[in-house]
């Protein structure tokens, strides 16, 4: 036992003195920052929940997780028992998982031992926990509220009209000075909490040197201690973490999160301070160091190895879809092409789509079309990036109205905002509301009524925005301008439109009409609704996107600035925008007025051709969604997105298993079940393997996101998922509680993943197929470290496709790829 | 009603005098038929499906009822049907013009919430149980409004806190749950204890534990005996539990632990019935001037001290909870001054508005996507002043000539209006902040302001001539009351000041702390949780062993 000097708190001095030993600050920065940031509900988009870990193996950060965060990493029994029953998983299975993670035990024992019922995770003890079993009190969950409550009030984004605190004030400084006045605590049973307190210096990097050197932690069980205590406040934390994210965008220094570690730390550290005057301070050290493990990881639960077995199960499965196919025969010219985003649900639109007619191409890329670009909506001071959220927008766009003047909607625009502003105060502020409430109360009789036979919804269209006049989405147009508002060079835009044609894949053989098809979702009453929308457009719209490109791409310059680079865009070539709604799998054509009149015969066609694949893309939904009542099909769905009171508008992305990196001739002969993220790749006309790496440092690492976002939120939705949506309590309008308090939540809700009796997402890591050689893909791995996190550690599992289109290789980590077509022979025999 | 001896009119009366009777019973049939059924998982592939259809049936056939009886009443007059005459343990129904139309509110925001959970509470596996628990409140809370005896209220007062309680505990594995209900429970009990203290004495008293019985014996007494003062005291205290008054709002903050549609219910159709008790007892209530004090100043304390709470929560759905207290405080406040048709008005009016703001809870992230936010505040003083008083001014003037209001009649009289002057100054000085202000604006915020002084106007002219809901004579106010309420109203016009002060950036350190303070909505929660160990758990010796 390390021996530790006993210091009285008040000596602050003599803390400082004695504890050079380790840099407490940067202790305190990497737990912070081995939790993932969680982006606000209006630009909801996945991340990947073990971000911050990925550098370990994924057992390894299960095995943490599990006694840091009580996360689970696996299903329950009965559901391994369940694929067992069915066939989904065989014994064999479990034989080579438990072969491959090393295990002695063979599948009986690992059976048996599932009925001991020692799975569930437990957490190890934070000085809060000591205190409530010494004291009754229960202050881990008294902490929490407080801290949420606070973080709530800190960093509110509008909710409260008035509040004690302020996102603007330093926030180390303002939480003393806000817990000095609040008196929950000590109300609750924590008396000296104030007293206590006051010790603190306002400085969190020298407060937080003081707490931990006053802890008298070995310097062995701190980043464990540390990562347990940011775990407790996960949600928070995650918030944090994306205010450090944006900033880190932006070239700014910011440590919100491990500031906010350093609030959690001085709870902690109270409970100890004021604990230790009863008990005395050596004897709770003692107390506490014991329950800390010297090695963290620990043999895994059974149940993580059924996992590996399932995963293995499933992945054969995916695999299994994919042969070799003929090569398509000679290019030639296609009636239609239309580019989608590589999002899943594009995949059934995409296969719909391609059976109508053998002119029709499609092509796969992600949805923001390689247009990282802000958008700042007519009207509207703030801006919203369009792009991934791993970028940073490198352009503006100014949306602008065309079905009035500019000038006059502005004005009418301005008008109903300022109406509709006033308004907003009278009904939600104090006082005004009583009167409110009696001149117009009656009249929300009429309002719920509406609303609730979907006739007005309960807040306008989002992409309305107060415009009057406005009647579809189709009503404006975006003006591109680089980041600083100038405008753009030819020159530029020449050299943005080829990087954009050679990411698609798209540099000859253009069609008559190229669609390019954003897409967005529409549901009602929903906060998550942006989870809905296009990933890659930062949980948005794509219309935008896709309109931007279309007319860039029009342009008769910009189309004579590539034809001087050797890319030629025949004049009989349009490009058309679209937006897919994912709720209803409806297609709506974007400024279609810009078409040129000899293009409107193939539009017609194309219309048809689309609305065909609609309706069997609909028909194909009918499986996942079940469809009740007499109504048609179309107005089911129709009613579902604007239904105020459905928690399940659509499935979103549940079910992504796969993603593959390939001509599409190579995986549309098959169904994927809109499991799967299609990305068109020939790495035949990638001559120096820049796109490869383009698409392996972003698209496949967004899914990969998506991925395991699905994954954690199925596999403990308390911990990595929202909980139960109909609880839902939109806190600071930035994110959800769940009920009355407690930490922010982060993740998907049960409802996105659960219909109430099955799970509608299979609990599997992302199988990443790419058509390349493998060697090019080994020198992006080594480049890259998240990548080479990702495909090492196990978050993915890596495959390489043959020039013919079969699963070849697999990645088995360290640059080591395994010949599937030698292996296959020796394990048919096991595996059957 | 009308006498006449010809036999289909005989009928007519007989089928109008059950028509009350029907309403509770179609409530308990749902429930009983809701009882051990499971309801078809509307997202795992169901074909139309008779639970489904009936639903509906249990959701409107109600309305419809109730609208039957608000027309009978209208038609015919008050109807009354005796069950079972006992003495004092009688069960007796009477639907006046009142209640006729309390029971078409309640049912339709039962009717709306019940539709709702459809959907919403799809695939869980309580969802059966949950709509009988809904239904089942539904019931007692109609029972409530309708009963004539005090036997049957009481009995329908318990019965609806005890399925409510089982509405809030629907996940009961939720600590914050429990917690919430354990106040709650509390809360209620004595509620139910002071109801039934203060139905004993009234029927001791009075002989007769006939509702309407007793109130006529009340309204012709010259005074009343200290027997029925401390029985409306009691009533008083048990309204007071109910409508969740401080500090004893702590349970209605924390109900935020079971669903949505729970929420809406129980802000929209059961928190009211202290409210709706205390207009019911209005004529024994008026005569006692102790409760008639207890009710002005424990609701215009709750008015203010909610106010403040509310517009400093962070949250939505708690932000709604406090804008209850405050309104259900304001309600109270309007009771003790006398102001009874004011009172169920706002009863009305807050329920048609709380329902649809819970309901819509999850549409924030929608409105905040509009372009401009409520912290883009700017001050053009000479504007703004000479805007607020002339508008404000005129508006006054406006309003009691259309209305005939009685500005200085009555302390309730003076409340109406000064609400309504705070209110829309409080409209016309956020409309002048705003930077860019063009003709179509000015004239948009004039229509706003007209409607809603028309509309408020009407509101209040409504309640008081068509509710049936008595209010007190002038003469009979002593002037303390007039003090008080304009105490009040100066306590609100300072929390306006409040906000407006924040709103431009003045955030001394006083205020700071009294922000803290009242988002923590002054500890009355956490001192309850304290005073029932709440947050305790057995302690160890020693964890080691």
């Amino acid at each position: 036992m390390q021996e530790t000097k006993i210091i009285p708190i008040a000596d602050g001095q003599t803390a400082d003195r004695e504890q050079n030993t380790f840099d407490a600050w940067s202790e305190i920065s990497i737990a912070a920052s081995k939790v993932a940031p969680v982006w606000p509900l209006q630009n909801f988009v996945a991340v990947n929940p073990y971000f911050g870990l990925t550098g370990n193996r994924w057992i390894e950060a299960a095995a943490e997780l599990s006694v840091t965060a009580k996360a689970s990493s696996s299903m329950t029994p009965d559901f391994y028992k369940k694929q067992l029953e069915t066939g989904e998983m065989t014994v064999a299975d479990i034989e080579e998982a438990l072969e491959s993670l090393g295990s002695q035990m063979n599948p009986s024992d690992l059976l048996n031992a599932l009925d001991k019922n020692e799975n569930e995770p437990t957490a190890l003890p934070l000085m809060s926990d000591l205190y409530c079993r010494h004291s009754g009190v229960e202050a881990s969950e008294i902490i929490l509220e407080q801290m949420s409550k606070w973080c709530a009030e800190y960093f509110d984004q509008g909710q409260a009209v008035v509040t004690g605190t302020s996102e603007r004030d330093e926030l180390f400084t303002s939480w003393l000075e806000h817990q000095k006045i609040d008196m929950t605590l000590p109300v609750l049973g924590l008396a000296d909490f104030h007293e206590i307190l006051s010790e603190l210096a306002n400085n969190p990097q020298h407060a937080c040197k003081k707490m931990l050197f006053n802890l008298g932690l070995d310097r062995e069980i701190v980043p464990l201690y540390l990562h347990r205590l940011a775990r407790s406040v996960g949600g928070w934390i995650a918030y944090a973490r994306y205010l450090d994210w944006g900033a880190q965008l932006e070239n700014r220094s910011s440590n919100i999160a491990a500031t906010l570690l350093t609030v959690r730390l001085a709870y902690d550290w109270y409970c100890f301070n004021s604990q230790a005057k009863i008990m005395g301070p050596e004897i709770l050290r003692q107390n506490f160091r014991w329950q800390y493990p010297l090695t963290a990881t620990t043999e895994p639960s059974p149940l993580i190895y059924l996992q590996e077995a399932y995963e293995n199960a499933v992945r054969r499965k995916t695999l299994s879809l994919f042969r070799e196919t003929p090569k398509p025969s000679h290019a030639y010219r296609k009636d239609l092409q239309a580019a989608f985003c590589i999002d899943v649900r594009s995949e059934v639109y995409r296969r719909s789509l391609e059976s109508q007619s053998s002119g029709i191409e499609t092509i796969g890329f992600a949805g923001f079309f390689g247009l990282a670009t802000d958008v700042r909506h007519f009207g509207d001071t703030r801006q919203n990036a369009h792009c991934p959220v791993l970028l940073k927008p490198g352009y503006q766009a100014q949306e602008v109205p065309v079905f009035a003047e500019a000038q006059k909607a502005a004005d009418t625009q301005s008008a109903v905002v300022a109406n509709w502003f006033s308004f907003r105060v009278f009904k939600s502020s104090a006082v005004s509301s009583f009167a409110f409430v009696e001149a117009l109360g009656l009249s929300y009789l009429v309002r719920t009524i509406t609303d609730a036979l979907r006739m007005t919804r309960p807040a306008g269209l989002a992409n309305a925005r107060g415009m009057i006049g406005r009647e579809s989405a189709d009503d404006v147009r975006y003006e591109l301008t680089a980041a600083d508002g100038s405008s753009l060079s030819l020159e530029q835009k020449v050299e943005l439109a080829s990087s954009i044609l050679a990411g698609m894949g798209l540099e000859k053989d253009f069609a008559r009409l190229v669609f390019l098809v954003g897409h967005g979702s529409t549901s009602v009453n929903n906060p998550h609704a942006a989870g809905l929308d296009c990933g890659a457009c930062g949980g948005n719209s794509g219309a935008p996107n896709a309109q931007l490109t279309a007319d860039l791409l029009n342009r008769a310059d910009v189309r004579h600035g590539l034809e001087q680079r050797g890319l030629y865009i025949p004049s009989d070539s349009w490009f058309v925008a679209a937006l897919h709604d994912t709720t209803t799998d409806k297609l709506s054509f974007l400024s279609t007025e810009l078409v040129p009149d000899d293009h409107r015969v193939e539009l017609d066609t194309a219309r048809r051709h689309f609305d065909a694949a609609t309706a069997l893309t609909q028909a194909e939904r009918i499986k996942r969604l079940n469809i009740i009542g007499t109504k048609t099909l179309e107005a089911e769905l129709r009613a579902r997105s604007r239904d105020w009171s459905e928690v399940r508008p659509e499935w979103g992305l549940a079910g992504c298993k796969a993603f593959v990196a390939a001509p599409r001739s190579h995986s549309s002969y098959t169904s994927l079940d809109g499991q799967a993220f299609l990305h068109s790749y020939e790495y035949e006309n990638d001559s120096d393997f820049k796109t490869l790496e383009l698409i392996m440092t972003a698209p496949m690492i967004v899914a990969s996101w998506i991925n395991l976002q699905y994954f954690g939120s199925t596999v403990d939705n308390a911990v990595f998922g929202s909980g139960n949506k109909t609880l839902h309590n939109v806190v600071g309008k930035l994110g959800v509680l769940e009920g009355n308090g407690g930490d922010l939540r982060v993740g998907l809700p049960m409802q996105s993943l659960h219909d109430g009796k099955n799970w509608m997402h299979d609990p599997v890591k992302l199988s990443v197929i790419i058509r390349a050689p493998t060697s090019a893909m080994n020198d992006v791995i080594n480049k890259h470290g998240m990548v080479r996190d990702l495909a090492d550690n196990g978050w993915l599992h890596l495959y390489a496709m043959s020039d013919l289109g079969a699963i070849s290789h697999q990645y088995t980590g360290g640059g080591h790829w395994i010949d599937l077509g030698k292996r296959d022979t020796s394990k048919a025999r096991t595996v059957a | 009603m009308s006498s006449s001896n010809a036999p289909d009119e005989d009928a007519m009366q007989t089928f109008l005098s059950i028509l009350p009777l029907l309403l509770p019973i179609t409530y308990i049939c749902a429930g009983l038929w809701l009882s051990n059924r499971t309801m078809p998982n509307l997202n795992t592939g169901v074909s139309p499906s008779f639970p489904n259809c009936a639903l509906k049936i249990i959701a409107l056939c109600p309305i419809g009822l109730a609208v039957a009886l608000l027309t009978a009443q209208a038609w015919q007059g008050t109807m009354a049907i005796e069950l079972l005459t006992l003495t004092y343990l009688s069960v007796a129904l009477k639907a006046d013009l009142f209640a006729a139309v309390m029971t078409v509110l309640v049912a339709t925001v039962g009717a709306i919430c019940l539709l709702f959970s459809r959907r919403y509470m799809a695939g869980d596996p309580g969802q059966a149980n949950f709509l009988k628990y809904m239904v089942q409140t539904l019931a007692c809370v109609i029972t409530l409004i309708l009963s004539n005896t005090l036997f049957l209220t009481v009995l329908a007062w318990i019965a609806m806190s005890l399925s409510l309680h089982r509405l809030l505990l629907f996940y009961p594995e939720r600590a914050a749950a429990q917690r919430a209900a354990s106040k709650k429970y509390v809360a209620a009990r004595i509620g139910d204890l002071c109801l039934l203290g203060a139905a004993t004495l009234l029927a001791i008293t009075f002989g007769t534990d006939q509702i309407d019985t007793i109130l006529a014996t009340a309204k012709a007494q010259e005074s009343v005996d200290v027997a029925t003062v401390f029985a409306t005291l009691l009533i008083v205290a048990a309204a007071i539990m109910k409508t969740a008054q401080f500090p004893f709002n702590g349970w209605l903050i924390e109900v935020m632990e079971t669903p949505t549609p729970v929420s809406a219910l129980l802000h929209a159709g059961v928190v009211n019935a202290g409210g709706f008790l205390v207009i019911r007892f209005s004529d024994l209530i008026i005569q006692s001037s102790e409760a008639m004090w207890l009710l002005a100043i424990v609701g215009g304390m709750t008015a203010v001290i909610g106010s403040l709470a509310m517009v400093s929560q962070t949250s939505i759905k708690v932000g709604l909870a406090w804008s209850t207290v405050a309104q259900m405080g304001l309600m109270i406040l309007q009771c003790g001054l006398g102001a009874f048709s004011a009172a169920a008005l706002h009863i009305i009016a807050h329920s048609l508005y709380k329902a649809h703001a819970f309901l819509t809870a999850g549409s924030v992230i929608d409105k905040e996507k509009m372009p401009l936010r409520l912290a883009d505040w700017r001050f053009t003083p000479t504007l703004l002043y000479s805007g607020l008083l002339l508008i404000g001014a005129s508006l006054v003037m406006v309003l009691t000539n259309l209305f005939n209001l009685n500005l200085m009649a009555s302390p309730g009289g003076i409340l109406v209006m000064g609400l309504f002057v705070l209110g829309t100054m409080h409209l016309i000085c956020a409309f002048l902040m705003l930077e860019r202000i063009n003709i179509t604006a000015v004239a948009g915020v004039g229509v706003m302001l007209m409607i809603v002084s028309l509309s408020y106007g009407a509101a209040h002219e409504f309640a008081h001539k068509w509710l049936g809901v008595s209010s007190t004579s002038p003469d009979s106010v002593e002037t303390a009351k007039y003090v008080w309420t304009l105490l009040v109203l100066f306590a609100l016009a300072m929390v306006l000041v409040i906000q407006w002060l924040y709103a431009l950036g003045t955030r001394p350190a006083w205020l700071r702390s009294l922000l803290i303070h009242a988002a923590n909505g002054f500890y009355a929660s956490a001192i309850t949780d304290r005073l029932l160990h709440n947050r305790r758990r057995p302690t160890l010796q020693s964890f080691s062993n």
